[in-house]
């Protein structure tokens, strides 16, 4: 049989990305990350609408958050699902330096014997304000950061020991791992054993006694031998965490369930993930910024200047116990602070 | 029995019921009209991009078919990673492809409505904007800045806060 003859079709020009249709677009651009979103949309003003599509946008929240997106889209606050905005109030409530008061923290009330929030000391704060232990018997601190992008990080635990501190806080233990799965019903991890396995902990104070011991070479005026305590926030780092999927989150969780006696003498800036992934682009230098306000912006000027003063302590990869990543004790921390 | 397809250039495939039925215009169109002899015209499509969906179709013939209710399943979408391309599929889209075929090969997915080949041609346009800046992209795409440098100020302020998100 013959073919059936075809209409004479008018030859159509050769597509491009920006001929396409707008729906078709708007369906590459739902496979984008937001920084990529914002740099199309600067590309042209047809890619400029296309980036400002709703679909595009509730495609980028239900990946990055979860069921979070669909939450947030349908709050009060938000005009009639707009998810570019319900993604950009996410993105506020998930910065991956959490600052103090952020931090869940169990007895945070406005309580003169538990926890308080005070007005961050004049050294290198990176929150406003950060909280204050006074004296509890037990607690947990906690950071919940989601949709934190694919990467390495560095959780960061930036503290302070006061004075009183000595001896009081030997079974803290510090956590992060990385939860990809259901990130909408966080499991709670209970502090089990491992703080106070013993081998552990002396491994880890061991650890922490090398790391210090330069550090009391090197400042013989400093505040180890002059039996004061640092002025500076101290970043005490666990090992590196490694998010490989698209976007996951990330909880930082800093605990101390044994009851033997009362916890007292910590001060907490900031739970921090610092990125290890190299920032290659230009365009992302301004990271922040925009994110946090100028507020922010002024305190980490001032705390950059502050950084070389500041000291920090490596902890070794002690635990690795199912999702938690890295756990440690900073007991010996304190004890070099404390008692020296 | 075989099924007849003629592209906008006159050149005709035939190509067995299974595979022409991952697309969906064309499992409609077969589910209507019933089996027939005749040429199925495509004046949308040329030659060579038919060939290349039809490539893809043979390859992909024994899976299961995405239910047509997909996009309705919210939580569904959240397992659509952008880099969730398997392989072959990478390889496919790779091979001697410009930006031109890859246009075509997305404009012939969506006439022919086969959405896993839509996806993946997205997909592949998405990985090749990520990390290129407005400019990179622009001369990648062949796309005209049609901004005022005013509008072009605005836009980029508009969009800082996702700068680094």
């Amino acid at each position: 049989m013959p073919p059936i003859p075809l209409q004479p079709v008018v030859p159509a020009p050769a597509p491009t990305f920006s001929k396409l249709p707008l729906e078709l677009c708007v369906q590459v651009a739902k496979y984008l990350d937001a920084p990529s979103v914002a740099r199309l949309a600067q590309t042209s003003r047809h890619f400029a609408t296309v980036s400002q599509d709703n679909q595009v946008w509730a495609s980028l929240s239900l990946r990055r958050f979860g069921s979070r997106s669909v939450d947030a889209a349908t709050a009060s606050d938000i005009h009639e699902h707009d998810h570019r905005a319900a993604f950009k109030q996410l993105l506020l409530a998930n910065p991956l330096n959490c600052p103090a008061e952020r931090l869940r923290i169990i007895w945070l009330t406005p309580n003169t014997h538990w926890w308080t929030l005070t007005a961050a000391p004049a050294t290198n704060s990176r929150s406003p304000v950060v909280a204050q232990l006074n004296v509890v018997h037990w607690f947990d601190v906690r950071s919940t950061t989601a949709g934190v992008p694919r990467g390495e990080y560095t959780p960061t635990f930036r503290l302070r020991f006061l004075r009183n501190a000595h001896t009081s806080l030997d079974h803290v233990a510090l956590r992060a791992w990385v939860q990809t799965d259901s990130p909408s019903h966080e499991q709670y991890v209970p502090n089990s054993g491992d703080a106070q396995d013993p081998t552990i902990s002396s491994r880890v104070e061991e650890a922490l006694g090398q790391l210090l011991e330069p550090l009391r070479v090197d400042q013989p005026m400093g505040f180890f031998v002059a039996r004061s305590l640092p002025e500076n926030w101290i970043d005490i780092r666990l090992p590196q965490i490694k998010v490989d999927s698209e976007y996951a989150s990330v909880i930082m969780e800093m605990t101390d369930h044994s009851t033997a006696r009362p916890k007292r003498g910590l001060q907490i800036d900031c739970f921090e993930l610092v990125s290890n992934t190299a920032v290659s682009d230009t365009a992302l230098e301004e990271r922040q910024v925009h994110l946090q306000g100028q507020e922010l912006k002024e305190q980490q000027e001032t705390s950059d200047n502050n950084d070389l003063a500041s000291p920090s302590l490596e902890l070794p990869d002690t635990v690795i116990n199912g999702l938690r990543i890295g756990g440690a004790s900073i007991a010996g921390a304190v004890r070099y602070l404390a008692g020296l | 029995m075989p099924v007849i397809l003629q592209a906008s250039d006159g050149q005709q495939f035939t190509i067995s019921k299974p595979v022409a039925e991952r697309s969906m215009l064309l499992k409609n169109m077969l589910d209507d009209v019933g089996e027939n002899e005749q040429a199925i015209p495509l004046p949308n499509v040329s030659g060579p991009i038919l060939a290349a969906v039809i490539e893809y179709c043979e390859h992909h013939k024994d899976e299961a078919m995405p239910a047509a209710d997909e996009d309705d399943k919210v939580f569904e979408a959240s397992k659509k990673k952008p880099d969730d391309i398997d392989q072959w599929d990478a390889d496919f889209m790779k091979q001697g492809k410009g930006n031109e075929e890859l246009f075509e090969i997305i404009l012939a997915a969506n006439y022919l409505d086969i959405k896993p080949l839509l996806d993946l041609g997205c997909k592949t346009v998405a990985n090749m904007i990520k990390g290129k800046t407005p400019e990179q992209i622009r001369e990648m795409f062949n796309i005209e800045n049609d901004f005022t440098p005013d509008e072009e100020e605005q836009i980029r302020r508009e969009n800082e806060w996702a700068a680094d998100a």
